[in-house]
């Protein structure tokens, strides 16, 4: 991994010419507030739904919980165009294999929800369970924990809205998925 | 026909076989070396189970034995039974009655996956819900693993 040749593209270098020049820092603000702004009005969920809350997903996508509203208009089944991931159901060992294959197949900037009990810590498969994962996290990293079981359409779209928050806060550049140039 | 019609016609030909108590419904425990011939007497011309509903194990750690629970259904008739064994609980042996249902091959499969249990003459025999790989029978009492965390009591 360490062998390839990174060539930065070229939006990501913009930080870093920008800190030089005088009035540079509101421009990186504003160039960082139009670029997020962008990213988080247009999040694409993965259509991939592992237990009974993906029924709490599917009316979150309904006409009365609607979650096009939100920017998520379409889902998309290939992990390839999606950019995030709704992990919500049961995890166990089997699918625990799928899930990081689909998770390693998406593009950045990629994010995750664990949504329901069962995929933030196991739930209530917790104990006396042979074939539970006792939390997604153990698998693939989450950037929003939502509890529930299985939580209200709402509360699906208030973690897409702290997801989105948290979107808001990122910089260009200094990602974690930008790790690499450092 | 009612239970009393039914456990009659079976004790005529199978003397050891024991009625027990099961909720009121009718329960029969017979030898285990008996099962195969019970269960194609019990799919012939008089009674006519021809329903396998399940078939499932219980472990019993005090007796050293795990119990194999059959349950059948006759459309004709439309009576129900309950048939039990024991098996001993280190490489118990047993044998298989898919020449007479075929959907007991996925029934004894899972109870050869999670239980331990070994059914002769099994077409097919190797696991169906544990991964591949997969060493160990989740089910029984003793099983342990480091995935495996127990409730002693949920009131601490």
């Amino acid at each position: 991994m360490e062998e390839r040749n990174f060539k930065m593209a070229l939006l990501e270098r913009v930080p870093a010419i920008l800190e030089k020049v005088p009035c540079g820092k509101p421009i990186d603000d504003m160039v960082n507030m139009v670029y997020n702004w962008g990213r988080r009005n247009s999040v694409w969920p993965l259509l991939c739904g592992f237990a009974c809350c993906a029924i709490e997903m599917m009316s979150a996508c309904a006409s009365r919980f609607d979650i096009a509203r939100f920017g998520s208009e379409a889902f998309r089944a290939s992990p390839r165009q999606a950019d995030l991931i709704i992990v919500s159901g049961t995890v166990n060992f089997k699918i625990g294999e799928c899930l990081k294959r689909l998770y390693a197949q998406m593009a950045e900037p990629k994010y995750v929800i664990a949504m329901g009990s069962c995929a933030v810590s196991g739930g209530p498969f917790y104990y006396d369970s042979y074939s539970v994962v006792k939390g997604v996290d153990k698998i693939i990293p989450v950037d929003v924990y939502l509890a529930g079981c299985p939580p209200r359409p709402d509360a699906l779209l208030h973690a897409l809205m702290t997801l989105q928050k948290k979107i808001d806060k990122e910089r260009i550049g200094k990602n974690r998925w930008n790790k690499r140039y450092e | 026909m009612s239970d009393e019609e039914l456990l009659k016609t079976i004790q005529e030909k199978f003397k050891d076989a024991v009625r027990i108590e099961n909720k009121g419904n009718l329960a029969v425990s017979v030898n285990k070396n008996e099962i195969l011939s019970l269960i194609t007497f019990l799919s012939g011309e008089p009674l006519l189970f021809d329903w396998m509903n399940f078939m499932t194990a219980v472990d019993k750690m005090e007796s050293g034995t795990m119990e194999l629970v059959y349950q059948f259904y006759s459309f004709s008739n439309k009576t129900k039974l309950t048939v039990k064994t024991e098996v001993s609980r280190d490489l118990g042996v047993v044998d298989s009655v898919c020449g007479i249902y075929p959907t007991a091959e996925w029934h004894e499969r899972e109870v050869y996956d999670l239980f331990g249990i070994i059914f002769k003459d099994h077409p097919d025999l190797r696991r169906i819900m544990m991964p591949d790989g997969f060493t160990g029978h989740p089910m029984r009492k003793d099983y342990k693993d480091e995935n495996l965390v127990r409730l002693e009591s949920p009131w601490q």
